[in-house]
């Protein structure tokens, strides 16, 4: 029966989407001195250990702040841009367009790999604005993708009801157009911020052992030794990306797949 | 309507302009840096030495044949879960939780997700457990540092990327068209392979190929779940930059990986839209 | 006897506990031109989608040809149906859509297309076989889910509002043409409609529905003429509703401004409406001799439309509407002016309600 072997294949597959993460937040919590899952006994010792060291803090405090900014900025360019791409003919338009959004689809190695070679010639290396133009490239196309379906042709009829109005193009963009594309703000707002967090191919050309953010962090250190800070480390990371999504689902709502009915 | 030039100018400088500095000019200077010499001599040497090596197409074959069975299985995988959440399940508060599910990997880190697939595929992982403990296999069987660990890993990151891009299209399909088709005397799998499956090409194409990019330009997974003992191009490309600093040859590298994979995505595209209609 | 080609018995269908279908029984003749008409929410599409399949009713039974397929697959059922939007395969040009059914059925390649060319002369679109469906136009559309509807000759025909996507002018020929091919083909066809012009012009029968119930079933002068409720007389044609008042003895008067008028034939009840059409009013300067009734009115309103006057007056608290030929309204009414309305009682038709 085709429905039941649908059944069981999604079934595996969402046990599959959920092992490495339970297994990583399971782990965090084990008494013993080496990785084991199941854990043996439970513990919050090494949420301690992470917090006593201020290697961790640092990185997390870099990570958060190089998101929040990359966010922030990428707003602000992207924004102007998606308007005059969905209201404005001109030359051009259609490669602005994807210029833009080519850094989602470029290996970011390769686009690391530049901004390094790049920023050898500008002395724009190993510190804090390197990370951070980087970051603004690879998230802009984020927020692009989530506001630009929200400038539809409906609301440009709006737009022209408060010009007729008397409003002056200034005063229709915020009270007007800026309103009706506040979700799609917010939901490129976050997969930009995560898009940041979460980042390793762009930051370890330019991270230092000073300046280093959690996932680059993280990676060095896999690499060498796996113990259960590690773990405490990674499953404080699934916690915030589970927190965004459950922010993203009480504000917008997440049943993405559910159009029909 | 008329471009009244100066408001597009004022709306799109910003942008224009940084991607001017950061974006265009960098890759500009790889491009370049990638047809010249040490010295600063134009030369397509560089190219020669990665196209008349064999080394690099055994490395080239080995990143291409993970992007095409990452590709292949996230498809048989994806499919029918995409089908699942959208057309089968009836419980929106059960959909929500899966969606969730689809999207908590999405939101974590390459390095996290790999990280427990190196707990979970060890030796004496669970994984390996399970096999020997229900007889399966004989004993442990090997995955760090296999293409099938790699596979595993890379099938799991990108997963939900397929997930959602055929999700999406099957929830736009029309109703009605597959309740016409009911109408015209096709049975529910006639209907699926000769409606609902053709409409749901375009959405299952542009996941597709989103995978393979992913796949071939992945860095951090391979790296982490090769053990040292395969080498996919993104690795060659990361040890130019970061411990050879020979930037030239790094450079053709890079622009090798980024033709590669855009000439596959613009072949993709097109039997996509021929196929899709 | 022969058993009916479509036989809907006693059926109700409810949605999330909200019943929208009630206690509905339905007879179509082999080749009969039946509408199903009311207003939107009526249950109408409900009602022809338990007929197609796509809904499995709670209780009640539907027969095709004496058989139950009550419960029965839509694929499984001998008959076929033009959507709303048409539903045309976008991913199919022209021939591959109306090949779609019989290539189902087990045709061939060849065979298929042939039928479907044969089905595309039909409805007059033989060389558009190669198009995509986003091509054509609306009205090209809508021939073209005609054509593939009876390419496989179903008994039954189900239509559910295929023209309201056209405008008015195309919408005229296209009924025409309709009526015309399903006599030709001898189809039945079931046919859902919110357009009482629409019914009244193509169908052998109507069915009025409202609020998940059938109103009233006839031809559609029968139902004009003879409406059973206040609904059905409100919703075919325009009409003038007029109080009535049943008297101690049970005589019923109609009771327009000061005017008593007294009536017979009315049906039980105390809650009683007269429905005077309003092409059945005379409008005089003088009251007219004799027996004809009549009452006096001030005009409020002369609208032209086309060759015809409608005039908008008053008696009293009941607002009256009369359509009359332009030529033969009177130089002396116009606004302002007072007149009479005149009638035949034998035109007045009461209902409850």
């Amino acid at each position: 029966m085709a429905r039941f072997a649908v059944r069981v294949v999604s079934w595996a597959a969402l046990f599959y989407l959920v092992l490495p993460l339970a297994v990583i937040i399971g782990s965090s919590l084990t008494a013993s001195s080496f990785l084991a899952f199941p854990p043996q006994g439970v513990t919050l010792a090494w949420y301690g250990k992470m917090l006593g060291d201020p290697s961790y803090i640092s990185a997390f405090a870099v990570s958060t702040i190089l998101a929040t900014l990359a966010t922030i900025v990428a707003i602000g360019l992207s924004i102007p841009a998606a308007l005059a791409i969905a209201r404005y003919q001109f030359p051009g338009r259609q490669v602005l367009a994807a210029t833009l959004m080519s850094p989602l689809i470029l290996p970011h190695i390769v686009l690391g790999a530049a901004l390094l070679q790049y920023g050898a010639l500008i002395g724009l290396t190993r510190n804090f604005g390197a990370l951070l133009v980087g970051h603004i490239i690879i998230v802009m196309p984020f927020i692009l993708r989530a506001v630009l379906p929200q400038l539809t042709a409906s609301q440009e009829r709006l737009e022209e009801a408060s010009a007729d109005l008397g409003a002056r193009p200034v005063t229709t963009f915020f009270l007007i157009t800026l309103p009706q594309i506040r979700s799609g703000i917010v939901s490129g707002a976050i997969f930009a911020f995560i898009g940041s967090w979460i980042n390793v191919e762009l930051s370890i050309f330019n991270t230092t052992a000073e300046l280093n953010t959690i996932p680059v962090k993280l990676f060095n250190y896999v690499q060498y030794t796996i113990d259960p800070t590690i773990a405490a480390v990674s499953a404080i990371t699934i916690i915030v990306a589970a927190i965004a999504i459950i922010v993203l689902d009480l504000t917008l709502g997440l049943d993405v797949l559910s159009e029909r009915r | 309507m008329a471009a009244p030039y100066r408001t597009v100018a004022l709306l799109i400088g910003g942008s224009v302009i940084f991607f001017a500095a950061f974006f265009v000019a960098p890759m500009t200077v790889v491009a370049l840096a990638s047809i010249s010499s040490k010295d600063g001599a134009l030369t397509l040497a560089q190219y020669a030495r990665i196209l008349l090596d064999q080394y690099h197409w055994d490395v080239l074959w080995v990143t291409f044949r993970l992007g095409a069975l990452t590709t292949i299985a996230g498809v048989l995988i994806g499919y029918p879960l995409a089908w699942y959440l959208v057309r089968v399940v009836r419980w929106s508060a059960w959909r929500r939780v899966c969606i969730i599910l689809l999207i908590v990997p999405l939101f974590t880190s390459n390095i996290v997700r790999s990280f427990g697939w190196m707990v979970l595929l060890g030796r004496n992982g669970l994984v390996n457990e399970a096999l020997v403990a229900s007889g399966l296999v004989g004993r442990p069987i090997r995955f760090l540092g296999t293409e099938l660990g790699i596979l595993i890993g890379l099938v799991y990151i990108l997963l939900p990327f397929i997930v959602l891009s055929v999700g999406n299209g099957l929830a736009k399909i029309d109703e009605t068209l597959e309740q016409a088709s009911a109408d015209l005397g096709a049975r529910p799998s006639a209907t699926f392979w000769n409606v609902t499956f053709p409409l749901s090409l375009p959405g299952l194409m542009a996941g597709a190929v989103m995978v393979f990019m992913l796949a071939i330009s992945a860095y951090v997974t391979p790296a982490l779940l090769s053990g040292g003992r395969i080498t996919v191009f993104s690795m060659l490309i990361f040890q130019q930059y970061s411990s050879v600093f020979d930037f030239n040859y790094g450079g053709a590298l890079s622009i090798t990986l980024l033709v590669l994979s855009l000439a596959l995505v613009a072949v993709a595209s097109r039997i996509g839209e021929a196929r899709g209609g | 006897m022969t058993s009916p080609l479509l036989e809907i018995d006693a059926l109700t269908k409810a949605f999330g506990g909200q019943s929208v279908l009630t206690d509905i029984s339905l007879t179509v003749a082999q080749g009969e031109f039946v509408a199903l008409l009311g207003p939107s929410g009526c249950g109408k599409t409900t009602l022809l989608r338990c007929i197609a399949g796509f809904l499995i009713p709670e209780s009640g039974h539907v027969r095709i040809a004496g058989t139950d397929v009550t419960a029965l697959a839509p694929y499984r059922r001998p008959l076929n149906t033009v959507f709303q939007n048409y539903a045309l395969f976008p991913h199919l040009n022209v021939t591959d859509n109306v090949a779609y059914g019989p290539r189902r059925q087990g045709a061939s390649r060849t065979e298929a297309a042939a039928r479907a060319q044969d089905a595309l002369t039909l409805v007059g679109l033989a060389d558009f076989g190669a198009r995509f469906p986003r091509e054509l136009s609306g009205g090209q559309q809508q021939r073209v889910a005609l054509a593939r509807a009876i390419v496989n000759k179903p008994m039954l025909l189900l239509l559910d509002e295929p023209l309201s996507a056209l405008d008015l002018k195309l919408r005229k020929r296209v009924q025409l043409e309709l009526k015309q091919l399903q006599e030709k083909l001898g189809i039945a066809f079931v046919f859902v409609t919110h357009d009482q012009e629409e019914a009244m012009t193509m169908a052998d029968r109507i069915v009025v529905m409202n609020g998940g119930r059938i109103e009233q079933i006839g031809r559609g002068q029968d139902i004009y003429r003879a409406p059973r409720s206040r609904f059905v007389a409100d919703f075919i044609g325009d009409a003038n509703m007029l109080p009535c008042v049943r008297a101690a003895d049970g005589r019923v008067t109609m009771a327009v401004g000061s005017a008593l008028i007294p009536l017979g034939g009315a049906p039980a009840g105390s809650d009683l409406t007269a429905v005077l059409r309003p092409e059945d009013i005379m409008l005089m300067r003088e009251r007219p001799a004799g027996g004809a009734a009549a009452f006096p009115v001030a005009i409020e309103k002369v609208i032209h439309v086309g060759s015809d006057a409608i005039v908008v007056m008053r008696c009293g608290d009941v607002a009256l509407t009369c359509r009359v030929r332009s030529e033969a309204l009177d130089d002396g009414i116009a606004v302002g002016a007072q007149a009479f309305a005149a009638f035949d009682p034998a035109s007045l038709h009461i209902v409850a309600g």
